[in-house]
């Protein structure tokens, strides 16, 4: 070797390895997390979000330990008018939260189980909405000319789409057919494409951006004169590049996924009775609003805590991978 | 000395048909479309418009001009990242114009290339025993992880680098260590050519050299060629064998090293070795400094004749009207100009005359000296630090 690289093999930047503190090998996603550790209101979003999802899977155990069920009319609960028997809507240790008004059923049980339906729609729907969004997105900006052109004109007709009003009318049609009424299922499965289908083309937007600028970096090129596949630069090259952006987007999707179902069922378009949701809940609520105001009380505080759950973590994470943040 | 200014081109350059690289009249145009629907071709950027060279086994070529005159694009078309438009590229005896990418893959152990960013061309996300390790992983399914980590810890070991080091990621390290990477890297295959696409000119001048010592050694120790690009002459001189001097998609110059920097024929050449900042600042002032002003033009729509008229100080109007053909003036330099003449770059005499292509020829005559032109002075410098960025 030639003498300046005797003298001076590894310090040849010695401003740049004075910034830069000598780490074991920590890759951005590791650095990220560290971040994220340290981010006290974004921890409290993830246990809550961990707290929901533990309710949700374990919404049966929990009603057995009630001994509840979220079907049955507890009459006994209720006066003569049909109102609960006591205050809170006579919440008690056999009813936490009371039962509610009318068909005398518990509100906690429902409550749980709707934890279950809620997030689960919530979940399928973010799963579809990024899916067709990454992989639109990747099309677009990867392969460009008239595929770019196409998937770009059909993102801007859908974002000017009337969304809601849409949903709405193909709810209540497909409602009134036999079919949808009797199978949970296929409830689940229409809500989730209503909710989940059009929000696609506001991810593919940022991916397609994204992927347009990183298919210029030089270590695509790199890539390319190794003779790598477009398989492997897609997933090995780009993909790991995306992953940041595509996490924080889905944590940021799912609150506005699990408003979406609230505002279908609280407008009596979403799962039919006697499925429990939360939206479900706040819609029936309404009617004795004033008699029993405990019973609103329970969906409502289950909706806001976890959409702002998501929202916390969300945002701690978006600012953990952040390249401009600081250690 | 001046070269007879014939209108017969005295033969194309000589072409050494046992070169390892042989390119041919190549051109690279990119099609400037226009409407969202139907696009159509409305122009072209004519980023590398017919150039001829050779480079030989174990030979290092030079390509240097300003920035946006089409040197990577050059390169890019050679490793067959971008494909030509037309003219031949001929590697090892094959013609490669034409291979399609799977073609291209039983050359990929051949043909390399090191970028210019040490930044871009890193994938942030990949631990650099990742990135080293990807020329075996996707040439060679048959290696084993333990087999591809040796072979980059050994890889690392030579480029200067820490071996243990294979799992930190790129942020980890400085400019100048990841241009060893990109080195590592390109030379992991063993390559037979290697284009370098300015290694070092988003480097620190001190680290220019280590990283140019580091390729000469390489080359030494392995028998790589490499086409070395660069946006100035001073940094080409230590490591070429030849120098080609291009201008908006064309080569104005091409010579071995020591001609084209003692005895350059091309004022387009004379213009950029009179910037070159010489160390001793008394013949500084004292030498004939050659102004290029104006701005590069479009490689869009260039101009007429010999591209280079619009700021040639020795243009004519034969200039505008014919391009001057690429011709071989003495065994193994050829130039592409009508008024070829040899200009010594320090000349002692010249007491700083300052030579500016607006002038007509009478201004010429009455030069007058720098210092008495405190204008020309401010001007002098900002030139020399605009011209090649
Ligand atoms: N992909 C491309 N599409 C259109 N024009 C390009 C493209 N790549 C380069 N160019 C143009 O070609 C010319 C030469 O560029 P380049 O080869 O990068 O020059 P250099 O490397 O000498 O600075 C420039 O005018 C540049 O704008
Ligand atoms: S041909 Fe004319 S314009 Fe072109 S470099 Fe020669 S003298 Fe200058
Ligand atoms: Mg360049």
């Amino acid at each position: 070797m030639t003498a300046p690289l005797d003298t001076a093999p590894l310090d040849d930047a010695p401003a740049v390895a004075a910034a830069e503190p000598q780490i074991a090998g920590r890759s951005l996603g590791q650095i990220a997390w560290g971040r994220l550790r340290r981010d006290k209101v974004a921890l409290v979003g993830a246990g809550m979000i961990i707290f929901f999802v533990l309710v949700a899977i374990f919404a049966p155990l929990l009603c057995a330990i009630f001994d509840v069920d979220p079907e049955t009319n507890y009459t006994d609960q209720l006066d003569d008018l049909g109102f609960p028997d006591g205050p809170w809507a006579n919440a008690s240790w056999d009813h936490p939260f009371g039962v509610e008004p009318g068909l005398g059923r518990d509100i906690f049980a429902r409550t749980v189980y709707g934890a279950r339906y809620s997030l689960t729609i919530a979940l399928l729907a973010t799963v579809l909405t990024v899916g067709l969004g990454v992989v639109a997105g990747i099309i677009a900006g990867f392969r460009g000319g008239w595929m770019d052109t196409l998937i770009s004109r059909s993102m801007d007709i859908l974002l000017a789409f009337p969304v809601l009003l849409f949903s709405i009318a193909a709810l209540v049609i497909v409602g009134q057919a036999q079919w949808y009424k009797e199978s949970v299922l296929y409830q689940i499965l229409f809500m989730t494409f209503v909710i989940g289908f059009f929000g696609w083309p506001y991810i593919g937007r940022i991916i397609r951006g994204q992927v347009l600028s990183l298919r210029e970096k030089e270590f695509v090129d790199a890539a390319r004169s190794l003779g790598a596949s477009t398989n492997r630069i897609l997933f090995k090259e780009l993909l790991p590049n995306l992953l940041p952006i595509i996490l924080v987007y889905s944590t940021l999707i799912i609150p506005t996924n699990i408003l979406a179902e609230a505002a279908l069922s609280f407008l009596g378009v979403g799962l039919q009775p006697p499925t429990p949701t939360w939206g479900q809940m706040l819609s029936d609520s309404r009617a004795s609003l004033q008699l029993v105001p405990s019973y609103v009380a329970v969906p409502g505080m289950a909706i806001f805590l976890c959409v702002l759950a998501f929202n916390l973590f969300g945002d701690g994470l978006r600012d953990a991978f952040d390249p401009k943040g600081t250690q | 000395m001046t070269v007879a200014p014939s209108t017969e081109p005295s033969g194309a350059p000589t072409l050494r048909d046992d070169a390892l690289l042989q390119v041919r009249d190549l051109k690279k145009h990119f099609p400037i479309t226009q409407g969202i629907l139907f696009q159509k071709q409305v122009g072209a950027v004519q980023a590398v418009d017919g150039v001829t060279f050779d480079v030989a086994e174990r030979e290092t070529l030079g390509l240097v001009g300003e920035s946006g005159c089409g040197k990577s694009t050059a390169g890019r078309t050679i490793t067959k990242l971008i494909e030509p438009t037309s003219g031949s590229i001929v590697f090892d005896g094959k013609e490669i114009s034409g291979y399609s990418r799977s073609q291209m893959q039983a050359l990929r152990n051949d043909i390399q290339i090191i970028f210019q960013d040490p930044y871009s061309s890193l994938n942030p996300r990949h631990p650099i025993g990742t990135i080293v390790g990807a020329p075996f992983r996707i040439t060679d399914s048959s290696l084993t992880d333990k087999e591809i980590k040796s072979k980059v810890q050994s890889l690392l070991e030579r480029v200067g680098l820490n071996p243990e080091h294979y799992n930190r990621y790129p942020h980890e390290f400085s400019g100048g260590q990841r241009q060893r990477i990109g080195v590592a890297r390109a030379v992991a295959l063993r390559p037979k050519l290697i284009v370098c696409d300015e290694p070092v000119s988003a480097l620190d001048v001190s680290i220019q050299a280590q990283v140019v010592n580091l390729l000469e050694d390489l080359q030494e120790e392995f028998g790589i060629a490499y086409i070395f690009v660069a946006h100035d002459l001073s940094v080409v001189r230590h490591i070429s064998d030849r120098v080609a001097v291009m201008y908006l998609g064309k080569i104005m110059e091409l010579a071995d090293r020591d001609t084209l920097y003692s005895k350059p024929l091309h004022p387009y050449t004379h213009a950029l070795l009179s910037a070159v900042p010489i160390p001793d600042p008394d013949n500084q002032n004292r030498r004939e400094r050659i102004l290029l002003t104006g701005d590069l033009p479009s490689p869009i729509n260039p101009p007429s004749g010999c591209v280079f008229h619009t700021r040639c100080f020795k243009a004519q109007e034969r200039c505008k009207l014919e391009v001057p053909a690429f011709r071989e003036v003495a065994p193994g330099h050829a130039i592409a100009c009508h008024f070829p003449e040899e200009r010594k770059p320090f000349d002692p005499n010249a007491e700083g005359r300052v030579i500016r292509s607006t002038m007509s020829a009478e201004e010429q005559d009455q030069q007058l000296p720098v210092d008495a032109h405190p204008d020309l002075v401010q001007q002098a410098h900002q030139d020399d630090r605009s011209q090649f960025r």
